[in-house]
């Protein structure tokens, strides 16, 4: 098996996917920081501002009309505009309200200018676990790896005379897609550091080191459920098709969101169902969304009292990698070449 | 020692039998002319042989049922179907990517070996995917030969190839059985090609092996043959039979008999004379081998 991983790690190292796709990785981590960053300069503040006054004059302009008359009240005019929209201050700024009647002072909006974040894993979690991006990314280069084995035929190449190594071949490709999990992992995490910094920004909590690690780990782990299953798929479908098509729907989040939607739905009925969706690879990454900042220890949203966080993250993902494995491994060693 | 022997070898696909009871012995040192009709069975049982197909009943001793001896013990290459290479890799990656999931030692300079073997040591920073069908097939052979294989098997390695190409890949099988002692096993459609490089053949037709015989054999009957045709042929055939003991006697569905072997005209006429048979026709004919194996592959052939 150590053999096979040596000539899978030869060919990405000498072909185009692995770097096109650390590349694509990075691309999408700086576009997002870049967003992030534009989001704290005064300029996006003005944007906003002047976009709730526009949304205020607009909306004083459909009073007038639904009035009829043409005339605005004091108390409307007043109504609408402390609860709704922004209004001109004092001062000459603007008080921007939100639809809860919240109002936000211009210290306040100077707050959002903060290039604070807030922790190192946190961070992370947002830029690259919690919408599904790693994964997806990983998942799809996996299952275009794994699938031009079999759309090439080397895996004929492979396995001549050598029918004994069929279920080595199967476990060596899931344990390929934990280690471009990794690699992937590394990267996308260097790249987010690299790019916050160039950003400027700074995070407010400090993680212990056992914090960071161990939310990288459970990271590591959560992300590689989807690739492995992804590689698992295509190793029994042996098609990229059905691979590209599996990244995209369950490693973006989509199909998971789908099953929390239909648990919640019949949950009156069935109420176990809420607490079945817990057990769900989906909401480890869930978990994960915090960072690492009291991750070892918290027991918040996990499915059972007194399984921490990371317990539960690391079981429910291991589970899922070892059904993975085994499926692929018995039933993938089992088909012609 | 039989390389290769195969005992009732079966493979059912969705209920069809692709391969059929197949007896197959393959000796050390043979290159083995696997010849069949299109669908005939031929890569299925190449690919029961190296373990990418498992039979559905029947048995297969490799090596005189020696077991393969672990990772550095890859005694069977093979080029089936299509070379199975990474287009966007050079060969000597692509030669390296298999070298290495093989385990083999000192992988880089078995590599420059191999692809000088084959004519490829100058291909450099080419990709695969640039390699005209000539290179792609040499370098499926390369891959085949990787690790230094006692068993060869080929199928339809001749296919796409130019007289040049065809004659190069035909001198380099001849020499890796004549200097480096590989067994080998080669299908192709090429049966004039085959025919300069098989010492055995094996025929193949619906899944069952319908003959196997030497080189010489085949030159015996695809030799001169007599074709005799009378007015009692059902006699004819039981006088010959009894009177020219070392001759092959075949039935043609015209009634006549084809007599090939050791055996001339006057001998036959003389026979056909002492027994008062009325001669309709006694011609001498020339075979060609293409005739000849295609008369094996439909089943027409009825030897008596």
């Amino acid at each position: 098996m150590f053999s096979l991983l040596k000539s899978d790690l030869y060919r990405l190292a000498h072909g185009k996917m692995l770097w096109v796709g650390l590349a694509l990785m990075a691309l999408l981590v700086a576009g997002a920081a870049g967003l992030l960053w534009f989001a704290t300069t005064p300029q996006f503040a003005q944007m906003v501002a002047d976009q709730a006054e526009r949304d205020r004059q607009d909306m004083t302009t459909g009073s007038y009309q639904q009035d009829g008359s043409g005339q605005l009240t004091a108390e409307e005019g007043a109504e609408g505009a402390s609860t709704e929209m922004p209004e001109a201050t004092t001062g000459g700024g603007f008080r921007i309200t939100d639809g809860s009647g919240a109002s936000l002072t211009p210290e306040e909006v100077s707050s959002f200018s903060e290039k604070m974040l807030p922790s190192r894993t946190g961070s992370y979690a947002q830029m690259l676990i919690s919408g599904g991006l790693l994964a997806m990314v990983v998942s799809l280069v996996a299952a275009l790896f794994l699938a031009s084995d079999f759309e090439t035929g080397f895996a004929k190449n492979v396995f001549a005379g050598r029918s004994r190594r069929r279920a080595a071949y199967h476990v060596e490709k899931l344990v390929l897609c934990g280690v471009l999990t990794a690699v992937f992992l590394l990267v996308s995490v260097a790249a987010t550091e690299g790019a916050f910094a160039l950003a400027g920004f700074e995070y407010r909590a400090a993680e212990t080191l056992g914090e960071y690690w161990g939310w990288m780990g459970l990271a590591w782990l959560s992300v590689m459920v989807y690739a492995v299953a992804t590689g698992a798929v295509v190793l029994l479908s042996r098609s990229k098709a059905v691979g590209i098509v599996f990244a995209i729907i369950v490693a973006s989040g989509m199909l998971a969101n789908i099953v929390v939607m239909l648990a919640s739905a019949f949950a009156p009925a069935f109420p176990i169902l809420n607490d079945a969706v817990k057990w769900l690879p989906a909401s480890g990454v869930k978990l994960l969304g915090s960072g690492g900042v009291g991750l070892l220890t918290s027991t918040e949203g996990t499915a059972l009292a007194g399984l921490t966080a990371s317990v539960q993250v690391a079981l429910v993902s291991g589970a899922a990698i070892a059904v993975c494995t085994a499926l692929a491994s018995a039933v993938g060693s089992r088909k012609d070449v | 020692m039989n390389v290769v022997e195969t005992r009732s070898l079966t493979k059912v696909y969705r209920g069809k039998r692709a391969v059929d009871r197949l007896d197959m012995r393959v000796a050390q040192g043979d290159i083995y002319g696997f010849v069949g009709k299109n669908g005939a069975g031929k890569s299925t049982v190449m690919k029961m042989i190296c373990g990418l197909v498992t039979p559905t009943e029947g048995e297969i001793a490799l090596f005189g049922g020696e077991e393969p001896a672990g990772e550095g013990g890859l005694r069977i290459g093979a080029l089936i179907e299509d070379p199975g290479l990474l287009p966007n890799l050079t060969a000597t990656e692509n030669l390296m990517a298999k070298a290495l999931a093989s385990g083999i030692v000192n992988a880089p300079d078995r590599c420059a070996e191999t692809l000088a073997l084959v004519g490829l040591g100058e291909t450099g920073r080419k990709k695969v995917r640039g390699f005209s069908l000539g290179m792609k097939q040499r370098l499926g052979l390369a891959l085949a030969l990787i690790g230094s294989p006692d068993l060869l098997l080929l199928d339809e390695p001749l296919n796409g190839l130019d007289p040049e190409g065809t004659r190069a890949m035909r001198n380099l099988i001849v020499r890796l059985n004549q200097s480096f002692g590989v067994t080998i096993i080669i299908s192709s459609h090429v049966l004039d090609q085959l025919d300069r490089v098989a010492t055995r053949f094996g025929v193949i037709a619906n899944g069952r092996m319908v003959r196997e015989m030497t080189a010489e054999e085949v030159q015996v009957e695809c030799g001169d043959s007599l074709r005799v045709r009378t007015t009692d042929p059902a006699r004819t055939l039981a006088l010959l039979e009894e009177a020219l003991p070392k001759a092959s006697l075949r039935a043609e569905p015209d009634g006549a008999l084809s007599v090939s072997g050791t055996v001339d005209q006057a001998t036959v006429a003389q026979a056909l004379r002492a027994s008062d048979q009325t001669v309709l026709e006694l011609t001498q004919v020339k075979r060609d081998i293409e005739d000849y194996f295609v008369e094996l592959m439909e089943g027409g052939a009825r030897h008596v």
